[in-house]
């Protein structure tokens, strides 16, 4: 398959990018009176070394681009999007609704997209949150958020 | 959807109207939180507290590890939590630091002192065939650079009490330089594999290794002889010059604490830190107890400041 | 011999062992909940064993730990969720067992693999204690140094995407284990005024993240394993072919796994990675590595035990504790009044060997229960996959949420299950990110420690002959895959040339 620019070369630029961001902090930092060697300087060698492996990734992608590849599964798919925006609406939310009303319905949204049917995500996804809180506020005395039935 | 969230709101407002009403001090579970990682010193003190405090007070009380940032993670959440009695934390030496080192404007004042409970001074320790502490010193003089000690980070207790005992005779702090580590066990390690040839760190932590015949304590920076290690001088007796280090532990309260809450946890610390099993504990740990009440520990934190403040001023790490 | 016979009459009684079974099943259940650690197992039965005589009291401790431990393995062999940083090193080969409808196999090789390295380990411990934590004192920074670059490198070599994108994900987990304030001197980095960043990143929101949440969102919608799921009567079946096929790797597995865990700190962690990587290395179908292969399960995991056990030699024998849960053992012991330290050798021998024998009843405890689960983990196969989604996303939540407490971990583990999505789509491992993450803090502070005592002259990292030897066994590992990546970059171009 032939793409404009590999994807490994992409990934390749932003490793590179990345590194270098990170060195030119790292760079910033300050060494400490009395001491021969910074907080910077094991960050800046890490840096460095991302920026060279991003660049050697970008060439090693550029030469390859040839090379036929199994073709994967499409990236962005409509399920992962929403398994994201669910887990994100979710940990928004679960401060002001509580871990059981929250886990609940994230719960319902889940089993849906999941392609479940209805009845076993409503009688489910009580249950499931409902286990879990018990679970772990009681027997492992973690304090999950009450919410709204605190 | 919407008129889920409608009724959820409606229900949120009712609950928060009704909760004022508050009960009888305490109606329901507290939070210990413990700025170290669970298994240290702190943590394990903390954890004895605890346990006796849930019998005294007669609600659970759970034990929240908050790790990280050299303890100011910790620290800094137990000032910022509610004052309202159930989230309480332990508070360590390092308080009195944070502010003068620039990481953090944290200080005393941000907190509501209950109970100081544990001080341990800090102790130079050597190889068992290492020098004694008069000929320790005449190499630092002789040869600036070559002596390297350690104990825990840059700017602790441990380093403190390392500078103290340097600058109080009148030797540059950087002719022995610090080097850092994550805590006394792996600057013990660093002293027993030959690393380096100075550790200064408290006597409960050095005991396993003292025992072991790999380390040996020279001198304590303490005001007097301490019970866990009868015959090891004090450094005005070794050295003729006064320096005390001690590196403590306390309970606190977020600063605003109602009277009523701060009078009851009060008592209860008293006899928490008064019974047997307390006592006991501490003992085989080889824990030194320093019981002072609110009062007390309130001004202890006061004094500390401003020696601390000193102290790091004279080793060039206050800003 | 009249310690141990004392020992067997301390260990043998009602109450030990009753509560060494309890512990174990505690253990078990702890461990096997995504997200709960040995750690926070050990934490909470501290209180409880105030009120416990001194042996049951470290009984309980060293039975829910073992368990626990092993019990992390099942997780990741049915969901994909390590337990252990140690099982992220062969969560690949045991999932892909399981989901080729093999996870007995897969728990039996993890549960009998282990209990052999356990008892190996227990054995070597019996004869070699004393003389192997003094070793281990000799260690300094400059050694755990070389010896913490060595597990990063084989982790980040092996990988199966290549050099390149092996070192890659290293140095991303490196730099995510920078994030928060330097252990050293509370210097914050790359956190940006953020409270929750001052206190780092760890490990486990993004483990979670990166193995968990990514899999979801990738095979989430995929039906569960069509294959018939393992057999009902007997679900370690197979397991003990397996083993005696290779057996080779059982015994060097445990021997490197005992060596390593001595070491106060790094053992636990990284000895299942150096052993995996042995095992590739030195396999005759290296290709089959990663794709639910038994070869590098069955080493990696006898390491595991075995350094288990023997992470336990310099508590007892030296009072060092290598990681947080000898950490809190250590304070029970000393609370007990057996002070850990050489005078628990000479002066109550009788203490030391009975805490070896629940060492090793607590290993055997581990085929029965372990038997159980895995014949209950076919459950796993009979939820429709839909709830398991739910479920499977609810304990990441959870499990998350309870590092600190806080939401913030449940971001951590969003944005990792983001990032891990992409990368292993580009054939990026996520292992080497998780073993940087793990052991960043380590290298880095035996790294700057070493440079402050050699005043900053890098020989320095050679001037002890045990540093020396991991030092230059170090770059000779990086200088021939170098060679290796570049001169197979150029075959391949020519060939590509001569085709064309």
């Amino acid at each position: 398959m032939r793409q404009s620019f590999p994807m490994d070369s992409a990934l390749g630029v932003v490793f590179a990018l990345g590194g270098a961001a990170i060195l030119q902090q790292a760079l910033a930092m300050q060494t400490l009176p009395g001491m021969n060697v910074g907080p910077g300087l094991f960050p800046s060698i890490v840096g460095a070394g991302m920026a060279i492996m991003g660049v050697a990734l970008t060439i090693q992608g550029w030469i390859v681009r040839d090379t036929p590849e199994d073709e994967a599964q499409p990236l962005v798919t409509w399920f992962a999007v929403g398994i994201v925006v669910a887990l994100a609406v979710t940990t928004l939310a679960m401060p002001y609704l509580g871990f059981l009303v929250a886990g609940t319905i994230f719960s319902v949204v889940i089993v849906l997209m999941s392609g479940g049917k209805w009845l076993p995500a409503i009688i489910f996804s009580p249950i499931a949150s409902a286990g879990i809180y018990y679970l772990f506020m009681s027997g492992f005395r973690v304090p999950l958020p009450r919410g709204i039935l605190g | 959807m919407t008129h889920l969230k409608t009724l959820a709101g409606a229900l949120a407002l009712s609950v928060l109207a009704i909760a004022p009403a508050a009960a009888q001090y305490p109606d329901h579970a507290i939070n210990l939180i413990v700025p170290w990682a669970a298994g240290g010193g702190t943590d394990a003190t903390g954890r004895i507290i605890a346990t006796l405090l849930e019998k005294e007070l007669g609600q659970p009380i759970n034990v929240i590890n908050r790790t990280g940032g050299g303890g100011i993670v910790g620290h800094t959440e137990i000032s910022y939590s509610p004052p309202d009695g159930y989230t309480l934390g332990v508070i360590t030496t390092e308080l009195s630091m944070y502010h003068w080192t620039g990481v953090s404007p944290l200080n005393y004042e941000n907190y509501e002192p209950i109970a100081l409970f544990n001080a341990d001074p800090e102790a130079v320790f050597v190889r068992t065939d290492g020098p004694s502490i008069e000929d320790l010193l005449s190499e630092i003089r002789a040869n600036p650079g070559s002596v390297k000690a350690s104990g825990a980070n840059l700017g602790g207790m441990a380093h403190l009490g390392w500078a103290g005992v340097l600058v109080t005779n009148e030797i540059d702090p950087a002719a022995a330089p610090w080097v850092p580590s994550e805590g006394a066990s792996a600057s013990l390690q660093l002293l027993a594999s030959g690393a380096i040839s100075v550790v200064t760190t408290t006597m409960p932590d050095a005991r396993p290794m003292v025992d072991a015949g790999e380390v040996k304590p020279l001198i304590v920076a303490a005001n007097e002889r301490v019970a866990a290690a009868p015959d090891v001088p004090t450094a005005e007796e070794a050295l003729g010059n006064k320096w005390a280090a001690y590196a403590w532990r306390g309970i606190a309260a977020p600063k605003g604490l109602p009277e009523d809450v701060k009078a009851r946890l009060a008592e209860a610390m008293d006899k928490v830190v008064n019974s047997q099993e307390f006592k006991d504990f501490m003992a085989q740990r080889n824990f030194g107890i320093d019981y002072r009440d609110a009062a007390g520990f309130e001004a202890f934190l006061k004094d500390a400041d401003e020696s601390i403040g000193k102290a790091l001023q004279a080793v060039g790490l206050a800003k | 011999m009249d310690a141990f016979a004392l020992a067997v009459g301390l260990v043998f009684n009602a109450e030990t062992l009753i509560t060494i079974f309890l512990a174990a099943v505690f253990g078990l259940f702890v461990g096997a909940i995504p997200g709960l650690t040995a750690t926070m197992a050990t934490a909470l039965l501290v209180p409880i064993t105030f009120y416990m005589a001194p042996i049951p009291a470290i009984a309980a401790i060293i039975s829910c730990t073992a368990m626990a431990i092993t019990a992390g393995d099942l997780p990741g062999t049915l969901l994909r969720i390590p337990g252990t940083p140690a099982s992220a090193a062969y969560v690949e080969d045991s999932y892909r067992l399981a989901q080729n409808g093999k996870a007995g196999l897969a728990i039996g090789i993890g549960v009998v693999g282990s209990v052999l390295g356990g008892l190996f380990g227990f054995l070597f411990l019996l004869f070699t204690a004393p003389m192997l934590a003094k070793v281990a004192l000799g260690f300094s920074s400059f050694e755990y140094f070389w010896l913490a670059v060595l597990g990063l490198s084989c982790a980040a070599l092996i990988s199966s995407g290549g050099l390149v994108k092996g070192a890659l994900a290293l140095l991303l987990g490196l730099f995510i284990a920078q994030v928060g304030m330097d252990p050293l001197t509370a210097t914050p980095r790359f956190t940006f005024g953020n409270l929750e960043l001052m206190g780092g990143i760890s490990f486990i929101p993004i483990m979670i993240g990166m193995f968990a949440v990514s899999e979801v969102m990738r095979a989430g919608r995929r039906a569960m394993a069509e294959v018939p799921q393992m057999n009902l009567k007997n679900p370690f079946e197979g397991t003990l072919g397996a083993l005696w096929k290779y057996r080779k790797n059982q015994v060097r597995g445990s021997v490197i796994g005992s060596l390593l865990g001595a070491l106060p700190g790094v053992g636990g962690d990284l000895a299942a990675w150096i052993t995996y990587s042995l095992a590739k290395r030195t396999s005759k179908e290296p290709e089959k590595f990663g794709k639910g292969h038994p070869e590098g399960l069955v080493e990696a995991g006898a390491t595991n035990n075995a350094a288990l056990s023997a992470s336990w030699i310099p508590a007892m024998v030296f009072g060092i504790p290598g990681d947080a849960v000898t950490a809190i053992a250590v304070g029970v012991l000393v609370m007990k009044g057996l002070d850990p330290g050489p005078t628990l050798m000479t002066l109550h021998p009788e203490n030391f060997y009975a805490v070896m024998i629940v060492f090793a009843i607590a290993n055997i405890l581990m085929l029965p229960l372990g038997w159980v689960a895995a014949k209950s983990a076919r459950w796993i196969f009979e939820v429709p996959r839909a709830l398991l989604n739910a479920a499977i996303l609810l304990f990441c939540i959870v499990g998350s949420y309870s590092i600190n407490n806080s939401m913030f971990g449940v971001w951590l583990m969003l944005g990792a299950g983001i990032v891990a999505y992409v990368l292993e789509a580009r054939m990026i491992a996520i292992a080497p990110i998780i073993l940087g993450i793990v052991l960043g803090p380590l290298v880095e502070t035996n790294f700057t420690t070493s440079m402050m005592i050699a005043d900053g002259n890098l020989l320095g990292f050679f001037g002890r002959p045990v540093a020396a030897v991991f030092g230059v066994a170090t770059l000779l590992i990086w200088a021939v895959s170098i060679y290796r990546t570049v001169s197979d970059a150029r075959n391949a171009r020519l060939e590509a040339a001569g085709h064309a």
